[in-house]
């Protein structure tokens, strides 16, 4: 598959920043790939992909037993990626274990927006286009996602020094 | 003497990894300037770069390890290219390819869990490079001044896993510019995170220093000797005029 040969390596590297396991990035490209092959009619440009993968490892650390599994379990030697991928608050940095929490009290297009400004480090005016919002909307949304991340980490929430 | 930073305005990912498909449109030169002066984009764009010829994994049926549901469509106007990503249920896999499988996960945690295999990641000094490069304007290599901010690229197997610290000795022995770093994802130039200034009028020598058994133990860096002893990758730098 063309697509899967041109954009699969990129996929992957978001996907391992994002969940911090190789095994389970390749589970989630590899399972988007498969869906693609049903349906040849979704596209196949990055962008498009890029959020499809967003979307798919959210769905995973929303699900409990998926979620504890990949705290359990990741791959440390992922956080050391150049421009390591982190959710850097104020003075903080926040781990895998907070966005895995964050994730689960955010509906869809926040956690799309948390991913996009976090880890994808895209500006405001970027996931404006990619989502379909005003610029506008999507800084309020994303001080909304700041304001839970801070909630976390007043309630206590394990996090390091930035 | 030094101090950690960020790329302020960093290049997304997804633009990075466009520009190394040659599919960023016009949107390439705004990118290229930028990244002339940013070595932290500069960095990853290489590391993207340096995956372009790694192997991916073939394409099966089976590589799944759970379904998962329906995306939600989200909220808030959209745009006319504004595709939702669908999430369609994978093939469902030949039932004996199942048990195929589950034979071979079987094997596999065998073979991890074996209680007397040997660790093969062990790793020779002379396997690991440090580059020191300067970030944002032109300068002569090998020399800092004191305006200079420098990165720390360090080239090492794949295999090695460890923690990782960046120490600067001059004549007044050890100092640690950056935070340590638990663990790095070797390869080849990869970035430690952060940048640092040099100072002082006297040559003094950036190295990396890893332990592949427990956290780099600052205190035992300072005293030269007890230095030489560790696993470490070395880059001389003199003052400029």
């Amino acid at each position: 598959m063309d697509a899967y040969e041109r954009h699969g390596r990129a996929l992957l590297r978001k996907a391992e920043r994002l969940l911090l396991s190789r095994e389970d990035a390749r589970d989630v490209v590899q399972g988007l790939f498969l869906d693609l092959l049903e349906d040849p009619t979704t596209p196949h440009d990055l962008p498009f992909l890029y959020r499809a993968v967003t979307h798919r490892c959210l769905t995973l650390l929303r699900d409990e037993k998926n979620r504890g599994r990949l705290l359990g379990e990741h791959d440390a030697t992922l956080r050391g990626q150049a421009r390591c991928a982190r959710i850097a608050l104020d003075d903080r940095v926040l781990g895998l274990d907070a966005l895995a929490r964050l994730v689960v009290e955010l509906d869809e297009i926040e956690g799309e927006i948390l991913v996009a400004h976090f880890f994808d480090d895209m500006t405001q005016e970027e996931i404006a286009e990619q989502i379909g919002l005003s610029r506008k909307t999507v800084g309020k949304k994303l001080e909304e996602v700041k304001a839970r991340a801070r909630s976390l980490v007043a309630n206590g929430e394990e996090v390091s020094r930035g | 003497m030094a101090e950690e930073s960020r790329c302020d305005a960093p290049v997304s990912w997804l633009a990075l990894e466009r520009l190394a498909l040659g599919e960023l449109g016009e949107e390439e030169g705004r990118v290229r300037k930028h990244l002339a002066g940013c070595a932290s984009c500069r960095a990853c764009l290489e590391d993207i770069e340096a995956g372009v010829a790694a192997p991916l994994p073939p394409l099966k049926a089976g590589a799944v390890a759970a379904p998962l549901p329906p995306l939600k469509a989200g909220g808030g106007p959209r745009t006319a290219d504004d595709r939702q990503p669908t999430a369609v249920r994978p093939p469902p896999l030949v039932p004996w390819l199942g048990g195929g499988l589950a034979l071979a996960a079987a094997l596999l945690v065998y073979v991890k869990t074996r209680p007397d295999e040997p660790r093969v990641d062990r790793t020779k000094g002379s396997t690991v490079s440090i580059t020191v490069v300067r970030e944002g304007a032109q300068g002569e290599a090998g020399v800092f001044g004191p305006h200079d901010r420098f990165k720390a690229l360090v080239s090492c197997p794949p295999s090695l896993v460890a923690s990782w610290d960046l120490v600067v000795f001059d004549e007044d022995g050890a100092q640690f510019p950056l935070a340590p770093v638990p663990k790095l994802a070797c390869g080849n130039a990869v970035p430690v995170p952060g940048a640092f200034r040099l100072t002082g009028d006297k040559e003094l020598s950036v190295c990396v220093v890893w332990s592949e058994d427990a956290p780099v133990d600052r205190a035992m860096l300072g005293p030269t000797d007890l230095v030489n002893r560790r696993k470490k990758a070395c880059e001389r730098l003199r003052p400029g005029r």
